[in-house]
């Protein structure tokens, strides 16, 4: 039972992919405020290490360990998971964050390595790790939880490529939830969008924001504490009985995306 | 920063399970009972064992229950039910739409208008009608609301249609509902499974089905506990994020079981046909 544990990730391990910055720094936060050891990776090493450990030694929380490991170099995943047998030797819940995608602003750039470049950086390292915790701690993890987007369903600009991987990954996730349905391993998705993160920025350009604050107000954008939350939630001892499947953390504002919302608040917005 | 133990304390916090005194109902209310709430469990069909129910809630811990007998699809019932939560609470934190009661359907012969009318009074109206008079009664809709359904309305079940007609019309209420009432910071969303082992299960396909199923392909139900649990789990604010989703616990029942899923598994070798007679 979770109720009334106070930290309930006290001696267990969160793996959190492209874990020093946006929804993948905010969801490992959470962990580590409920007693975990929280693992990062980063692969542009853009992230001032010191900054990043300051933000879990402000909660009180441990030290994350943070190891540059490129999601799409299988040597790297090796290296990586043979540092955390090394250090912790277990694995209790990894979060699939990191997305490294070519960005498809015309049809010219739809090439078929930028295609393939795509998959393999952010569909593939999900399985990858999955099967590397099992290989070298010699089991998978209680939680496997991918970070995904709408993007799948739903137009988004330059998307092209991270909507297929995203796809891609989520199908993935629900075969995985099969294969590991007799290994107390749980595979969800959850699925966001418009976080204001350094990320919304460098994908979209600042300019889509400032475009959509003109029809909706600020509290319309996700904050990156309730995605990472609700990351939290599902590897809380909660959802247990969830596995394959795909959640969306977006309020619901995303079932109102249209012009029909804007239609409908015509007046206040001043469209004719 | 806040932990699971502030999200998990829910003392003095007012819950109402309309259809909560058995199955999957009455796990949702020892759900938030366990976590100190205060919970209110309807029933009307189900002839509720009041000292069976009152005993699992002291022994998970849990503040006495209150047991109401009240109709959900009656405006009488409704309206004494939250008068009598009005006088021992301010405002009701999660309401869980629970009760579903529709005509068994065995054959399309038997479909009848007033059989789906029926099945939408009871299985859809509610989430509507409580919702509404909570607001009316408490001055404040309810911080979260939950709507119980179920997976026949994306595939088949045994004398299903009505309820899963009734299923399908709730849970698009339910994101419309979501939307309404975001900016009174409520939120609306449906959690769905497929089988668990409760009598509303047998009432509807039989009780032969539980062996049948856990012969040929286990790990294919849920547990009540296992429901209420995400139940709670959708209203103690960790998740608030998830607004009018259909969040699907069923251990990946909606994605694997199919036949393809048994061919996989033959070799369990439970599924060879009898013998034909000489």
């Amino acid at each position: 039972m979770t109720g009334g544990v106070r930290r309930v990730y006290e001696n267990r391990v969160v793996l959190v992919t492209g874990g020093t910055k946006g929804i993948g720094l905010g969801t490992a936060l959470v962990f580590a405020a409920h007693g975990a050891q929280a693992i990062l990776t980063c692969r542009w090493g853009s992230a001032d290490p010191d900054e990043v450990r300051k933000r879990f030694t402000d909660i009180g929380a441990l030290e994350p360990l943070i190891v540059e490991a490129d999601v799409a170099s299988s040597e790297d995943t090796q290296m990586l998971f043979r540092t955390i047998k090394e250090k912790f030797g277990r694995l209790d819940a990894f979060i699939s964050n990191a997305s490294n995608a070519v960005t498809v602003q015309s049809l010219d750039d739809l090439t078929e390595r930028g295609f393939l470049r795509t998959m393999r950086a952010s569909a593939w390292p999900t399985v990858e790790y999955t099967l590397a915790a099992q290989k070298h701690l010699g089991r998978y993890p209680r939680y496997v939880l991918v970070m995904s987007s709408d993007g799948p369903d739903r137009f988004t600009p330059a998307y092209d490529f991270v909507a297929s991987s995203k796809a891609a990954v989520e199908t993935l996730a629900r075969y995985l939830a099969y294969r590991l349905r007799g290994e107390d391993c749980r595979v969800n998705v959850l699925r966001s969008r418009a976080v204001k993160t350094d990320a919304f920025a460098d994908t979209f350009g600042s300019e889509f924001y400032d475009f959509l604050r003109r029809f909706v107000s600020d509290d319309w954008f996700m904050k990156v504490e309730e995605v990472a939350n609700a990351a939290f939630g599902l590897c809380s001892g909660m959802f247990d009985a969830m596995t394959g499947q795909v959640i969306m953390a977006d309020r619901g504002t995303g079932f109102a995306d249209g012009i029909t919302t804007l239609f409908e608040n015509r007046e206040s917005l001043g469209l004719e | 920063m806040r932990t699971l133990a502030d999200w998990s304390d829910f003392s003095r916090r007012a819950v109402l399970v309309t259809g909560g005194t058995k199955g999957i109902g009455l796990a949702t209310g020892l759900a938030f009972g366990r976590r100190g709430a205060e919970v209110t469990l309807t029933h009307k069909w189900g002839s509720a064992d009041m000292a069976l129910i009152r005993a699992a809630f002291a022994e998970a811990g849990a503040p006495e229950p209150s047991i109401v007998d009240a109709d959900v699809s009656q405006e009488e019932d409704l309206r004494a039910l939250l008068a009598g939560m009005r006088e021992r609470h301010d405002a009701i934190h999660s309401f869980i739409s629970n009760v579903a009661f529709a005509p068994v359907v065995r054959s399309f012969e038997e479909y009848t208008r007033r059989g789906l009318a029926s099945s939408i009074d009871y299985s859809v109206w509610p989430i509507v009608s409580h919702t509404r008079a909570i607001k009316d009664i408490f001055g404040t809709y309810p911080r979260y609301v939950v709507a119980m359904s179920s997976e026949g309305t994306d595939s088949y079940m045994i004398n299903y249609d009505f309820v899963a007609a009734a299923k399908a019309a709730l849970e698009a209420l339910c994101k419309y509902m979501n939307h309404r009432l975001r900016d009174h910071g409520t939120r609306v969303n449906v959690l769905r499974t497929r089988f668990t082992r409760t009598d509303s299960l047998r009432a509807m396909v039989g009780g032969d089905f539980e062996t049948f199923v856990d012969k040929h392909a286990p790990g294919t139900f849920t547990e009540a506990d296992e429901v209420g649990e995400a139940a709670f789990g959708l209203c103690c604010g960790l998740m608030d994020a998830i607004g009018g989703q259909i969040v699907t616990v069923d251990h990946g029942a909606n994605i694997f079981d199919n036949f393809s899923r048994l061919y996989q598994e033959r070799d369990r070798g439970t599924l060879a046909p009898r013998e034909a007679p000489e």
